[in-house]
């Protein structure tokens, strides 16, 4: 049911780069915005812009040249649902509390959340096209959909995608595990890319779906959905699955409709960075290929597949960049 | 390949509920005054916008959808009647819903703060032990709020490019079409009152007192508008198959990013005539077979007078500059819905064939130069173009045209 009619234009991974908290770091001071931006330039960007800028600069080096690309055929496609979550709430408060006059004017156009990505086109001259976009969950692994539908449609020959997120105070209020930090991948033809002598990481396809929430029954339209999502993206030989699932009654009806591989399913948070983190991580680790699933409780599901070579380390760094302090 | 076409469109502005509405105010051309939002916690110089009038704002029941999406689920309820289309009717994994958004359900969710939380104690790490129940609702839930209410099992996806965001919603759900992904998508944008939204907006002294005056000689800033504009898109072959009668096609679009500041458009106009001359390439449309623009002029100084000069490049071969239809001086600046509803203004364009007067919004503005007719005149070409822009440089022009029955 999902699968494209006409003939793809051969889609490759040519950069990846992810900008994420090590294990147990703190919240918000595992970046280094000095270190990782340099000293200049970045005191009035929100947390979310830097670590977008952080990861994109990073891919970009990592596929080496892009500026090879003119500038009217690089495209860059956001997902995010909590990029700007907590200067949304400052703002408020700002506003309840002392009025707009008040508010931070170099602050003020990021109340739009697809500004956030506004520095990383603009340093890059990424004027092919910018979309930003907010599914629960899902935004991420649309973002990949999106950006291989402009290649397709001969809409740009170079699309950086970026899942990036910030944590939410409500999310984590209500007990939602929060997420921060980005993770970018550059996406080109194949045949562009080898012809400009980037390196071919890898490939990827990419598909979504909803089924509304409460409709959980693994003989209804939910088994259908999974079914169909694996369908779209698995090749033979099956590559393994690898679950980003909550604990909400769809978490554990697709868990259950995946059977065995969802036992180790890593727990999906309040964003749509982790599906995406768990995509791009045989590209930064040891190559190889997997299916990854998500679910979320507002009813998205999204599958992911991706075909890594084993990473080889680039002058210009960037594979294995992520940030672990 | 297959065209695109519209077969429903839906409508939710400050002159009430439904397309029928929408073409009667454009049918009177009167602007209205902005309301004064009753929010006392709207602390701004100018707490002016263009309201949906049912319900009221902040007369909502605490367990309803939002605002965003009651606007949003009205107006696609309204657009799937049009086009024929009951709920069983709408094709299992091959219907998508694709709605554009700038706030989402942002606003919902500053009115759920009761002022007493404006200032919580520090954060804290969530309580151990078992996660609460899956009670946070995203805020940007737009899309999946209206797909559930729907009761749609295809893709859904919400894109927030900020006022231009309905028009990369619908460029992209045509695409999804065209590449084969579903067969009925259901499209457009919602935006309802976001306090944080207005507060920058005076913040950064762009909003007008004297309400939305596109390409007047005395324009000082936009007004933002609540509401909706949905379109129900469909593969020619899925229409032709159950004989539903097509009220326009929807052609290629073109995409641009400036790649410059922030909130001001490049003042060359670079990326934006790149956007318009792609929609109309792409589409196979030539310059003289466009009828009418719908603008994005949002009556911000620059933007207008940067938008007309792109206007006139592209057109420049021509005897002149298309009438323009300046919808926002009849309806504010509804943001994310902007496009949307500019898309349904030109299928009733296209379908009607004459393009409606402008309101009058005072003298023009001598360094915009483009024909803002107040009279209604016939429309003279097949196509339609509509405009969005955004902050973040995000440039999007589309096409619309007459539709050739199934």
């Amino acid at each position: 049911m999902l699968t494209h009619r006409h003939e793809l234009r051969d889609v490759v991974v040519t950069g990846v780069a992810a900008v994420v908290p090590g294990p147990g770091a703190p919240p918000g001071a595992w970046f280094d915005a000095d270190a990782e931006l340099g000293p200049r330039g970045h005191k009035y960007l929100p947390a979310g812009a830097r670590y977008l800028l952080a990861a994109g600069r990073r891919a970009l080096r990592c596929a080496t040249t892009p500026e090879q690309v003119p500038p009217e055929r690089r495209g860059l496609v956001v997902g995010t649902n909590n990029g700007l979550a907590p200067l949304f709430r400052d703002m408020d408060r700002t506003v309840v509390a002392a009025g707009a006059e008040r508010l931070r004017p170099a602050l003020a156009p990021y109340f739009a959340v697809n500004v956030l990505a506004g520095r990383l086109a603009a340093e890059q001259c990424l004027k092919g096209f910018s979309c930003t976009l907010t599914t629960s969950g899902v935004a991420g692994v649309e973002a990949l959909q999106t950006a291989v539908r402009a290649l397709v449609l001969g809409r740009a020959d170079l699309v950086v995608v970026v899942a990036v997120e910030d944590r939410s105070a409500e999310a984590v209020a209500a007990g939602e595990p929060g997420e921060e930090g980005a993770v970018a991948l550059v996406l080109e033809p194949r045949a562009a890319a080898e012809r400009r002598g980037a390196p071919v990481r890898g490939t990827l396809r990419a598909a979504c779906a909803f089924v509304p929430p409460g409709a959980d029954a693994p003989d209804g339209d939910l088994g259908l959905a999974v079914g169909d999502l694996l369908s779209a993206v698995q090749s033979e030989p099956a590559a393994p699955v690898h679950p980003v699932l909550d604990t909400s009654p769809r978490g554990r009806a697709v868990a259950a409709l995946l059977g065995a591989p969802a036992r180790k399913a890593a727990a999906a948070r309040a964003g749509c960075l982790t599906p995406l983190l768990s995509a791009a991580e045989p590209f930064t680790a040891h190559g190889g290929q997997r299916v990854v699933v998500t679910a979320t409780a507002p009813g998205h599901l999204a599958a992911v597949h991706v075909l890594a070579a084993e990473p080889r380390e680039t002058p210009s760094g960037g594979l294995r960049a992520e940030s672990t302090a | 390949m297959e065209p695109v076409l519209v077969t429903g469109v839906g409508a939710v502005t400050c002159h009430g509920t439904g397309v029928p509405a929408l073409r009667d105010a454009m049918d009177r051309a009167r602007a209205v005054q902005p309301d004064k939002v009753p929010d006392p916690w709207a602390r701004m110089e100018l707490p002016l916008m263009y309201l949906v009038p049912e319900p009221a704002l902040g007369t909502e029941a605490g367990d309803a959808p939002g605002r965003a999406t009651s606007f949003a689920v009205r107006a696609a309820r309204e657009a799937l009647a049009g086009a024929g289309l009951a709920r069983e009717g709408l094709p299992a994994g091959r219907t998508a819903v694709v709605l554009g958004t700038c706030m989402g359900a942002i606003g919902d969710r500053e009115r759920d703060r009761a002022p007493a939380e404006q200032n919580p104690p520090p954060e804290q790490d969530p309580p151990a032990g078992p996660a609460a129940p899956h009670t946070w609702r995203p805020d940007f839930e737009v899309a999946s709020r209206l797909a559930a209410e729907l009761g749609v099992t295809g893709p859904v996806s919400s894109t927030s490019n900020a006022c231009a965001a309905s028009g990369f919603a619908l460029a992209t759900a045509a695409d999804m079409i065209r590449c084969g992904e579903a067969d009925v998508v259901v499209t457009g944008g919602a935006d309802a009152y976001s306090r944080i939204a207005l507060a920058n907006f005076n913040r950064l002294g762009a909003v007008d007192a004297h309400g939305c005056r596109p390409f007047a000689a005395g324009r000082a800033g936009t007004v933002f508008g609540e509401g909706a504009g949905i379109l129900v898109l469909e593969s020619a072959v899925h229409a032709a198959a159950r004989r539903a009668r097509p009220l326009a096609e929807i052609g290629e679009s073109g995409w641009s990013c400036d790649a410059g500041h922030p909130t001001a458009p490049e003042e060359s106009g670079e990326q934006i005539v790149r956007a318009l001359r792609e929609a109309l390439d792409r589409s196979s449309v030539a310059p003289g077979e466009v009828g009418c623009v719908i603008p994005h002029g949002t009556g911000t100084r620059l933007n207008d007078r940067v938008e007309s000069a792109a206007l006139r490049e592209v057109f420049a071969r021509e005897a002149a500059v298309p009438p323009l239809y300046s919808l926002k001086a009849l309806v504010g600046h509804t943001g994310g819905a902007a496009a949307g509803l500019a898309a349904v203004a030109a299928t009733l364009i296209a379908g009607r064939g004459s393009v409606p007067p402008n309101v009058p919004v005072g003298a023009p503005d001598p360094r915009c130069d483009v024909p803002l007719p107040t009279a209604r005149t016939p429309l003279t070409g097949t196509a339609v173009l509509v405009n969005a822009y955004a902050f973040g440089g995000n440039n999007i022009s589309l096409v619309v045209r007459e539709a050739v029955a199934c």
